[in-house]
């Protein structure tokens, strides 16, 4: 990892929500990281590349996805029953139960967001892991000439 | 019987819902569980490949997983809760204590948020 620099992460994909916390408040996510791939032989670039597992990436995108729905329809039944709810209960304790059910709902809401957005950004992963690596297969490279085609 | 320190409710519209809240609960936690296996079996860490940038998605995804974790157990906390306030009225709860206040008082309430446990 000596090739590498850090700049702060722009994503806000992982907001920390709980239904008793801020719904938006974003979480601190690890750098992202940058790569100087000048400095990396095209071998060991190779290696990496393949230690990718693209069709488990494609599994994993379609599980953020189907709960990204779950979540979305979820949150819409968890509101209608509320509705029906809060009439009925009156009362100190129903007032507190009421704003963590609020919460909870708006919670249930980014988070099926969250993971319908995941769902893309991995999708996207695993078909451009899949297209470059199909483009350099394993043992493709000899070590003397670079990808560019140069001589090294 | 809705004015201060009283409390009023309906047992099985609180259980409906609270059974709204379980049903959500063993959902998510089944589609929890789903991310759990596929992206535990193969190694997390290098599913996007070996690449410091291929790290962090993986970071992002674990972190994901964490906030879907909690959104469960907050669910489950309210599931708990509700269903106990309801057999308590059910039951016949008194509608005040002592001091007046909401019969319901005595489920604890920490630091704004319902923890889920009776005192």
């Amino acid at each position: 990892m000596d090739a590498t620099t850090a700049e702060p992460a722009a994503d806000t994909t992982t907001s920390d929500v709980t239904a008793t916390d801020t719904p938006a408040a974003p979480v601190a996510v690890a750098p992202i990281a940058r790569t100087d791939f000048s400095t990396i032989d095209d071998s060991s670039i190779l290696g990496y590349l393949h230690a990718g597992t693209p069709e488990l990436l494609d599994q994993i995108a379609d599980a953020w996805s189907g709960l990204g729905m779950t979540l979305g329809e979820r949150g819409a039944d968890l509101e209608l029953e509320f509705r029906r709810l809060e009439p009925t209960w009156t009362g100190d304790s129903a007032e507190l139960y009421a704003e963590s059910v609020r919460s909870l709902i708006e919670a249930t809401r980014v988070i099926g967001t969250m993971s319908t957005d995941l769902g893309e950004v991995v999708y996207s992963s695993a078909s451009a892991l899949a297209q470059v690596c199909a483009m350099y297969p394993a043992g493709s490279i000899d070590a003397s000439v670079s990808i560019d085609g140069k001589a090294s | 019987m809705n004015g201060a320190g009283n409390y009023s409710v309906q047992p099985d519209v609180l259980r409906d819902f609270a059974e709204t809240l379980k049903s959500q609960a063993m959902a998510i936690q089944r589609l929890q569980d789903t991310l759990n296996d596929i992206s535990g079996s193969a190694g997390t860490m290098n599913l996007f490949g070996a690449f410091p940038e291929a790290a962090s998605l993986a970071h992002v995804h674990l972190n994901a997983l964490m906030n879907v974790r909690k959104l469960i157990e907050q669910v489950e906390t309210l599931y708990w809760f509700g269903d106990e306030v309801a057999s308590q009225a059910a039951a016949g709860y008194q509608t005040t204590d002592a001091a007046g206040r909401d019969g319901l008082s005595r489920f604890t309430i920490d630091d704004g948020s319902l923890v889920g446990r009776l005192s």
